[in-house]
Parts: C-alpha cells; sequence; structure tokens
C-alpha cells in the first residue's frame, strides 16, 4: 500500500526502518518455479495471501534441494534409497506445515513485490509496472486520481506511479 | 537408559515364525520417554526378550521426530524405522504424538513415491503400562521389515555426475532441469 505522507515523514526520520509492505503496487510478478526450493518465505511475506503453502508437495523440491539445508540433507537421504522417481506430488497430512510446494493466486496478488524482496533462492522477479509512454509523460499521483492518465495502456495502470520504487526500494 | 539396553542387547532369542536370520537387519525406533521408552524399560525388567534387530532411540516425546530423523535412519542402514509415541491424546506435551503421526504418514508417501515400500515407517501408540505392547510392536515391525526385500542404498555422491549410465539404480534418480535453470539464475543476475 502507498504510504501516507505522515508515513514518509515517519520513515525519512529513521535511516534504517523499511515498511513492512511495499511502497508501490502493480509490479508484475514472474515465478521460477525450477529455482524454488519451496521454503514459504513469500507465503510468510505476503500481504494478501497470494503465495501460500497448498495441500500438496512436489518430490522433485526434495531431491533438487541444495546441500546445507535441512531439504537438502532430506533429500540427499532420500535419493541413496530411491528405486524410481517420483511420478507426482503427493498428497500432504494436515500437520505436516513445511513440507509444502507453495501455490501462486494471480487473482489475489497486489503486486507489491515483497515476495520478490525476500525470497532466498531468487525465484521470484518483480517487474516494473508497465506505464504508458504515449500518455501523459509526468505520473500522478495516486491520491489525486491517477488513472485518467494511463488509462489506456495497461490493466494494471492502477497504481504506476511509482514506477520507480518497482524494484522494492523505497522511494520518499 | 544403559540397563535396559544391555538387557535388550543380550536378547538372542528367535521371534517365533520369523524365517529370516534376525541379525541382518535392523529397526530403529524412536521411543518417547513418556510412554514407549518406558514400556520398553518395564519390558527389559520382566526379562521379556526383544528381537535382537531393534534399536532404541530415546526422545522426549515423538513430536521431535522429524521426516529428516526417519529418512535419514532408513539412508543410514536400517531397515525400518518405527516411532512409539503415547496413545493419541495423552501425549505428555498435548499434541506431539499427533504432528508425530502426521510425520509418519508424510514420510510414507514420500516412500511410496520414490518406490520404496511404506511399511518400512511406522507409528505405534501405547501407554507407560503397556510393556506387552511395545513387544508385540517390535515383533509386528521385525516380523514385516524381515518379509520384505533387503533395502538397497546408492552411493553418498548422489552429485552432478550422472552421465555415467554404469548405475542404473543410480541413473534413475537424476537431477531435474538442473542446468537451465542455473543457467537462468546466471543470466538474471548478471542483468
Amino acid at each position: 500500500m502507498p504510504l501516507t505522507n505522515r508515513g514518509h515523514e515517519i520513515l525519512g526520520r529513521l535511516p534504517t526502518a523499511r515498511p513492512r509492505t511495499s511502497s508501490g503496487i502493480g509490479c508484475e510478478i514472474v515465478r521460477h518455479e525450477e529455482l524454488c526450493v519451496g521454503c514459504g518465505t513469500c507465503a510468510k511475506n505476503c500481504p494478501s495471501g497470494a503465495s501460500r503453502r497448498g495441500d500438496t508437495f512436489d518430490v522433485w523440491q526434495l531431491l533438487d534441494a541444495p546441500a546445507g539445508s535441512r531439504r537438502g540433507a532430506l533429500g540427499a537421504a532420500l535419493r541413496r534409497i530411491a528405486r524410481r522417481e517420483p511420478a507426482g506430488p503427493i498428497e500432504v497430512p494436515p500437520r505436516v506445515t513445511v513440507y509444502r510446494t507453495i501455490v501462486y493466486d494471480a487473482e489475489l496478488c497486489l503486486g507489491c513485490g515483497t515476495c520478490a524482496r525476500n525470497c532466498p533462492a531468487d525465484a521470484i522477479e518483480a517487474l516494473a509496472p508497465k506505464l504508458s509512454m504515449t500518455g501523459d509523460a509526468t505520473p500522478t499521483l495516486p491520491t489525486t486520481g491517477g488513472g485518467a492518465a494511463t488509462s489506456s495502456a495497461t490493466p494494471n495502470a492502477a497504481a504506476p506511479t511509482l514506477a520507480g520504487a518497482a524494484s522494492g526500494e523505497v522511494t520518499p | 537408559m544403559t540397563a535396559e539396553r544391555s538387557n535388550h542387547d543380550r536378547t538372542t532369542a528367535e521371534p517365533s515364525g520369523s524365517t529370516h536370520v534376525t541379525g541382518d537387519r535392523s529397526i530403529v525406533a524412536f521411543c518417547c520417554r513418556e510412554c514407549a521408552y518406558a514400556a520398553a524399560d518395564a519390558s527389559a525388567n520382566a526379562r521379556t526378550s526383544l528381537p535382537p534387530s531393534v534399536r532404541l532411540v530415546l526422545v522426549p516425546c515423538t513430536g521431535r521426530v522429524s521426516p529428516l530423523h526417519l529418512v535419514t535412519a532408513l539412508a543410514e542402514g536400517a531397515d525400518g524405522v518405527m516411532v512409539a509415541g503415547c496413545l493419541l491424546g495423552q501425549c505428555h506435551y498435548r499434541e506431539g504424538n499427533f504432528n508425530a503421526v502426521d510425520r509418519v504418514a508424510f514420510v510414507q508417501r514420500l516412500l511410496e513415491s520414490v518406490g520404496v515400500e511404506p511399511e518400512r515407517c511406522r507409528m505405534f501408540t501405547m501407554s507407560a503400562g503397556e510393556p506387552p505392547k511395545f513387544v508385540a510392536a517390535v515383533k509386528e515391525m521385525d516380523r514385516v521389515i524381515g518379509a520384505l526385500p533387503p533395502l538397497q542404498r546408492h552411493d553418498t555422491s548422489m552429485s552432478e555426475d550422472a552421465g555415467d549410465a554404469a548405475e542404473p539404480a543410480k541413473a534413475a534418480v537424476r537431477t531435474r532441469a538442473a542446468t537451465p535453470a542455473k543457467a537462468a539464475a546466471a543470466t538474471r543476475g548478471a542483468a
């Protein structure tokens, strides 16, 4: 969510502070599933519940997990006794909370980019919101109804005014 | 802990009905301190013989046992793992054994997905006052594991050089799309 003026003022007084949620909305979230290790950091930090732990688990995430982690140790142990490749995802009992494949629901996603900032595997990218270059070149603040200038461009042009913040940095 | 361990190690009696030599397999039993280990203690004091294949591991609660423990035990030489905890609803820590039940079920599905018999990992529940139930559980586990074919283990170096097809079992599980993913990461990191 965009910070209020008072929020920016407070943030300016605290140089090391970071807002809990992003200052921009509308980034295009690109997930690289082949890099995801399923750690759940995105699910933990997602403000809208778009990234969350699902009901199934892909065993390949264990077998491909990097060494040095708990998943890597479990995957290496599983590899030693494996007789064949896992056919598909397995159901996870309700009390097993960690070993779940992350599901991503684009309908709920705000495009805040928090998941991309926190992802330890760099499996998520937050691309800048697409702005119309044909319309008014100077973006307006969202509080003044900024949708008018770029209404013809993109579907997620509702909050494109902090496009410089798309990489997740705070722009006061 | 040492007294009953030595008692169990002395037992050499063959479990009835078993046709295998019991010395060639090992079962790791994770025992809850409040219930199952107390039951094992009492059974040792009563001089009941356990199958010599079983190794007891004392845990404060079966909720401490994670899938990593179970699968690592199998990978490092155990032919079967059993988790012995309190009766459901009687956990000393309220719900540790419910966690253990689900984790054991998860490990069973995990084993099944890679082609290993899910019977190699089982959960038993008993109270501290039921040493015969513990002995019966261990004997049941020993009987089931003895009927299964031996668990083969691959080398520890299941690494990138999986290209040599000298060992088909090793090549059966190869890394999935390792190179494109890493290439993608490198290019995105450079950009």
